[in-house]
């Protein structure tokens, strides 16, 4: 089992942001009738999601739940920033990363290291991971790990499933040395074999490789979310209980000394049978699918945010535990002060990019 | 556990009267077929005989009978 645990690293502010604008299970039942939409809700637990306005995408959430952290901590000097990270499979364009776009508008130094890394349910196991550990091996005092997609543009409008399940919301967690931190624990796992049970089929570069006739051929011509249910679920409730008993086993750790247990957030029913299997009390399970449906890599965050923005005081033992589309998956287990859990921000706000207007390009 | 809890098992998971289905009734003929029930299969199945059965089994049951096969 890979698994690290590294020190001297605090999770000190997480926040999330989501759109103010909300699609009601009313609206879905006028749109595709009361038992098609029923069933959806049964199994996966969705009641209403957020839906991003228009012009609103995932790294204008991205930046509003940045900021909301430096609004709260008045005196956190930008420079010190010394590594951003934007965890999404809904860019603002396909070249350049969106992360220099946010690195623009978050007003960072130069002495940055900006990229995005493209992952989605194990997004933000990932891109912790990789933000401790740049951090940890370079001369900086702090980086910001910002996750999150707007799904819903991802998805066809005339999909029932996914235009019900997929919420749109991003996270930023902010990283800093601190001597006296809890450690953070990891493991993280791959099976590309199953790479296709979650996927957009057309759009990037394997489409381009087609003529028309080939294109013609199974789902090549899809540009919509393609998901394999029930695989992904026998993946969810075997392969992904057998990575968290074996990572507790590996770090000595009992479930029974956790506070909560926060999955990705994908379905109701599959997450309440992991936490039965994980023998975990039900209550210890943090939910945010039913008010935000699947927020794909902000989903962790965005629960924790969604159970602890609101309270104060105290630090709790969190197992969480990313997984879905690679299949990518990976589990974190530290300790959190609720004091650094931000309230979650509703915002149908978004960014005016003008700058590819003025340019003159050859 | 005899044939006929496992029926009763599979009457609930499918959401049938008790003693309605046989062995060798059609699953795609049946309405409760669907995603949905293929889940709670794969839950009871777990729950009951510790094995995670996979989308490539369920593929491969044409009728009840062949789901009683596999309960054990």
């Amino acid at each position: 089992m890979l698994t690290s645990k590294i020190s001297g690293i605090e999770i000190a502010a997480m926040a999330a942001a989501v759109p103010a604008n909300r699609v009601s299970i009313e609206e879905m039942y006028q749109r595709f009738g009361c038992d098609a939409v029923d069933k959806t809700v049964g199994i996966t637990g969705v009641k209403e999601v957020r839906h991003s306005v228009q012009k609103q995408i995932a790294s204008d959430l991205g930046y509003m739940a940045a900021e909301h952290i430096f609004q709260s901590r008045e005196n956190i000097d930008r420079s010190t920033i010394g590594v951003l990270i934007f965890v999404s499979q809904t860019p603002d364009y396909k070249v350049p990363p969106s992360a220099l776009i946010l690195h623009k508008r978050l007003n960072l130094s130069k002495e940055c290291a900006a990229f995005d890394i493209n992952l989605g349910c194990s997004g933000f196991i990932y891109g912790m991971f990789v933000a401790c550990s740049m951090l940890q091996n370079l001369g900086c005092q702090r980086a910001l790990c910002i996750v999150g997609d707007t799904s819903s543009k991802l998805a066809s409008h005339e999909d029932r499933a996914a235009s019900l399940l997929f919420g749109d919301g991003t996270a930023a967690i902010l990283l800093e040395k601190n001597k006296s931190a809890s450690s953070i624990e990891f493991t993280l796992c791959s099976d590309g074999t199953r790479y296709s049970d979650i996927v957009v089929p057309y759009g990037e570069f394997r489409s381009k490789t087609y003529t028309p006739e080939e294109l013609n051929i199974g789902y090549r011509h899809y540009s919509y979310p393609l998901m394999n249910g029930v695989d992904i679920f026998t993946f969810g409730v075997k392969d992904v209980v057998f990575t968290m008993k074996n990572f507790l086993r590996c770090i000595n750790k009992e479930i029974s000394k956790y506070d909560c247990l926060v999955l990705h957030q994908a379905n109701l029913y599959m997450m309440e049978y992991i936490a039965k299997k994980m023998k975990i009390d039900r209550e210890k399970l943090l939910v945010s699918i039913d008010r935000f449906g699947n927020t794909s890599g902000a989903s962790i965050p965005l629960t924790l945010v969604d159970s602890y923005g609101e309270k104060d005081g105290g630090e709790i033992e969190t197992l969480l535990c990313g997984f879905g589309v690679g299949l990518s998956w990976g589990v974190i287990s530290t300790k959190i002060s609720v004091d650094n859990i931000l309230p979650l921000v509703y915002s149908d706000n978004y960014y005016i990019d003008d700058d590819i207007n003025s340019q003159a390009y050859n | 556990m005899d044939a006929k809890e496992k029926m009763k098992l599979l009457e609930d998971v499918l959401e049938v009267d008790q003693g309605s289905l046989r062995l060798d009734d059609r699953l795609d003929a049946l309405d409760s077929w669907d995603s949905v029930s293929k889940l709670s299969l794969i839950v009871m199945i777990d729950d009951t005989f510790g094995k995670v059965i996979t989308g490539n089994d369920i593929a491969k049951f044409q009728t009840i009978g062949d789901i009683i096969k596999i309960m054990e």
